[in-house]
């Protein structure tokens, strides 16, 4: 990696922000984040750009979970949706009013407390559940864990719609989940007016902000390390003193969080998740949605998870978009043909897997620093 | 999935004749099983690639024998027009007025053939770029592969039932005593067999079946004997293709009744998984072994353990009791009933 300035210490080497502009950069993110509602009310289509934000939101938090998983500890999983699953009925579980009920009379368990309560809770949950089923990760190298990753979704279809978790998960029909609501204590309306999607939108920003920190953090200090060494040589990383099993075990259980954190937003998202959408076929697509992401993005970088989440939920609106203008000819209206829009960009996910791993494994990440690297040094080649 | 088995039990039969009428049923989704399990341990004993594909490349045959066997082909050209399925022309009329018991197996072998061919191709366009990359790249490779694949045989066919005429019409058995199994199961086990030990003598006897063996033994060794390795893996490629079309194939009439929808075939593959991992992913005999115990623990769990979770409010609990067992084969021998134990060198 080129760089203007010579690094000296292995400190600065390592610090999150190492230059002025990349925290200037940053800083403009964060705000542009941040006011994204403000400016968003005055565009026509205001309710759309903020679903497609919250989507993104949303999927880099648990892409990024998936990305501390597979492409830091090399661990390859398909169980992600099953994990988020967990998460969205633990987050309807926790936020719903007591006493909510189904109109046949069947009364949910609810607790009624906070978004960021359900938010911890449902990370607690999936994370408990992750480490559980750490015994057969740890006896289990990459490839053979990811058919038991493969298992969790049907246990998950299996349990999710089963009716004896009814009073949690709402069996087949699934359940409905409250919106979340950022009115602060002692007052009744939420602050600077925000609208339902507005609010869920800055619950997703928090959390998102938080978990990136987190996961920067995870990635640069000794456990992220222990997660690299036991990706790249286990035996290597045995030898040196690294305890393999535990960072299998953490990796497991820090994913799980964060797949279980988005879940929750995500099931506020969706209003009344469904069991099925998140274990069999249906969770196994979802979470190949989630590899995309990761791939796509850049395996094993935390800036690569946001970058593959933005990449995956844009590229199918961008689609249809297109499709929508006439632009692309040979694709039917959504829904009328077999060659819609859904099933183009499911194609295109499916090329951009195959295409980045074999050509630019680092992902989009990789295409980024060469492309500033070239800049840097034009006219010059190096 | 399954609940034929729970129903339609007119006769009242013995203990013994209900658990050898299951064991018949389940030997025939069993063979299936085995039939997909066998291609997935081919592929990986040759290559080390954990193939998720395989259920794409089971689609893709199941529709192209669907093509041959109702002779109905999806339209290529123009785009816009995918989807869209017309009769064969009038020059190819003599296929139409086959007899179906010529033209099914005839059109499954079709197939067959040309899905082996898409197996070499992946292989080749695809895999062998990433040998000596990160195992974990290559499993996604294949993920994407499946995305790719299967939206494909979507696209062309597009996503509607569709009836696959085949020789057994469904509804039919074979009785003996109190006893009956459907013909479609009949002949599921009976190809199966054949196709089975026809592969077996071809992996023991042939010239080529001893090179699939010396490279899965050890590579570099065979390549001095002067047997080309990329020869070798391109032929597991086409050969796990091509039980996966068979598996295909049968799996359509024997299990669903004749209609193909995509999802079904899609991801009956994924249940094959625990056959192979039962019988151990590396050992072809294994992968058939596993594959008949998978599918009778199936039948069987549908049939002795659904009311009891049932009595629970844990409905359709044969569906994953395949993947239970494999857990906790996994947990207990990784490297599945007959496998050969990893031993890791430094």
């Amino acid at each position: 990696m080129a760089e203007r300035k010579l690094r000296t210490t292995y400190r600065k080497d390592m610090a999150v922000l190492p230059s002025r502009v990349s925290r200037f950069w940053l800083a403009v993110l964060v705000v542009g984040l941040a006011l994204f509602p403000f400016f968003n009310r005055s565009l026509s289509a205001s309710n759309f750009w903020i679903t497609i934000a919250i989507t993104i939101l949303i999927a880099s938090i648990a892409s990024l979970g998936l990305n501390l998983l597979s492409g830091f500890a090399g661990q390859v999983s398909l169980g992600h949706a099953f994990f988020i699953g967990i998460g969205a009925f633990v987050g309807a579980t926790v936020m719903a009013e007591p006493g909510t009920a189904r109109l046949t009379g069947l009364e949910f368990y609810s607790l009624g407390l906070p978004w960021w309560v359900a938010v911890i809770a449902g990370g607690t949950v999936a994370a408990i559940v992750g480490v559980a089923i750490g015994p057969t990760a740890v006896r289990l190298r990459g490839l053979y864990l990811s058919l038991v990753t493969l298992a969790l979704l049907f246990l998950g279809e299996f349990l999710f719609t089963s009716p004896a978790l009814e009073k949690i998960t709402g069996a087949v029909q699934g359940r409905g989940v409250p919106p979340i609501s950022l009115v602060l204590p002692g007052q009744t309306e939420a602050p600077f007016g925000l609208s339902n999607s507005e609010e869920l939108y800055y619950a997703s920003l928090i959390v998102a902000i938080v978990a990136y920190v987190i996961g920067k953090n995870i990635g640069r200090s000794r456990v992220g390390r222990a997660f690299q060494a036991t990706r790249d040589r286990d035996i290597a990383a045995e030898v040196i003193g690294v305890n393999v099993t535990w960072a299998k075990l953490v990796a497991f259980g820090v994913s799980s969080f964060y797949a279980g954190a988005a879940g929750v937003l995500l099931g506020s998202f969706l209003g009344n998740p469904i069991g099925s959408s998140f274990g069999g076929s249906a969770g196994l697509l979802l979470s190949v949605e989630y590899v995309a992401m990761i791939v796509i993005g850049g395996i094993g970088t935390v800036a690569g998870a946001a970058m593959g989440a933005v990449f995956v939920v844009g590229l199918p609106e961008i689609v249809s978009y297109l499709a929508q203008k006439g632009w692309l000819p040979f694709v039917a209206e959504a829904g009328s043909g077999s060659f819609d829009s859904s099933a183009l960009s499911v194609i295109l996910f499916g090329l951009f897997i195959v295409t980045f791993l074999v050509f630019e494994p680092h992902g989009l990440f990789g295409l980024w620093l060469r492309a500033r690297n070239y800049w840097k040094g034009w006219p010059f080649s190096y | 999935m399954h609940l034929e088995i729970l129903a339609a039990q007119a006769v009242t039969l013995t203990l013994w004749e209900e658990i050898l009428q299951l064991t018949l049923r389940g030997l025939a989704l069993g063979a299936i099983y085995a039939l997909i399990a066998l291609g997935f341990v081919i592929i990986y004993k040759a290559t080390e690639v954990i193939n998720f594909a395989h259920g794409a490349l089971m689609l893709v045959g199941t529709y192209l024998t669907l093509t041959f066997v109702s002779s109905m082909y999806p339209r290529l050209w123009p785009i816009s027009e995918l989807g869209q399925l017309l009769p064969f022309p009038s020059w190819l009329g003599w296929w139409a007025d086959l007899d179906i018991a010529i033209r099914f197996p005839l059109g499954i072998a079709l197939a067959a053939v040309l899905v082996a061919g898409l197996g070499v191709l992946i292989e080749r366009s695809v895999l062998r770029k990433m040998v000596g990359r990160p195992v974990f790249a290559i499993v996604l490779i294949t993920l994407g592969l499946e995305l790719v694949l299967s939206t494909g045989v979507q696209i062309l066919w597009n996503p509607q039932q569709k009836v696959m005429p085949s020789p057994f019409p469904p509804g039919s058995s074979l009785r003996f005593g109190n006893l009956s199994i459907q013909w479609a199961n009949v002949w599921t086990i009976i190809v199966t067999a054949l196709v089975i030990t026809a592969f077996f003598i071809f992996f023991r006897y042939s010239k080529f079946g001893v090179a699939m063996r010396a490279t899965a033994l050890d590579q570099e060794a065979a390549m001095a004997m002067g047997i080309k390795a990329s020869t070798i893996n391109g032929m597991a490629w086409a050969i796990g293709g091509a039980l996966a079309v068979i598996a295909g194939a049968l799996f359509v009439p024997a299990r669903l009744a004749g209609f193909i929808t995509l999802t079904p075939v899609r991801f009956s593959a994924l249940n094959a998984f625990p056959a192979a991992i039962l019988g151990g992913l590396d050992s072809p005999g294994g992968a058939v072994v596993g594959g008949l115990m998978i599918g009778i623990a199936q039948v069987m769990s549908a049939r002795w353990l659904n009311p009891l979770f049932l009595e629970i409010n844990l409905p359709n609990f044969h569906t994953i009791f395949p993947y239970l067992i494999m857990i906790i084969i996994l947990l207990i021998r990784p490297y599945g009933l007959f496998g050969t134990p990893e031993v890791r060198r430094v």
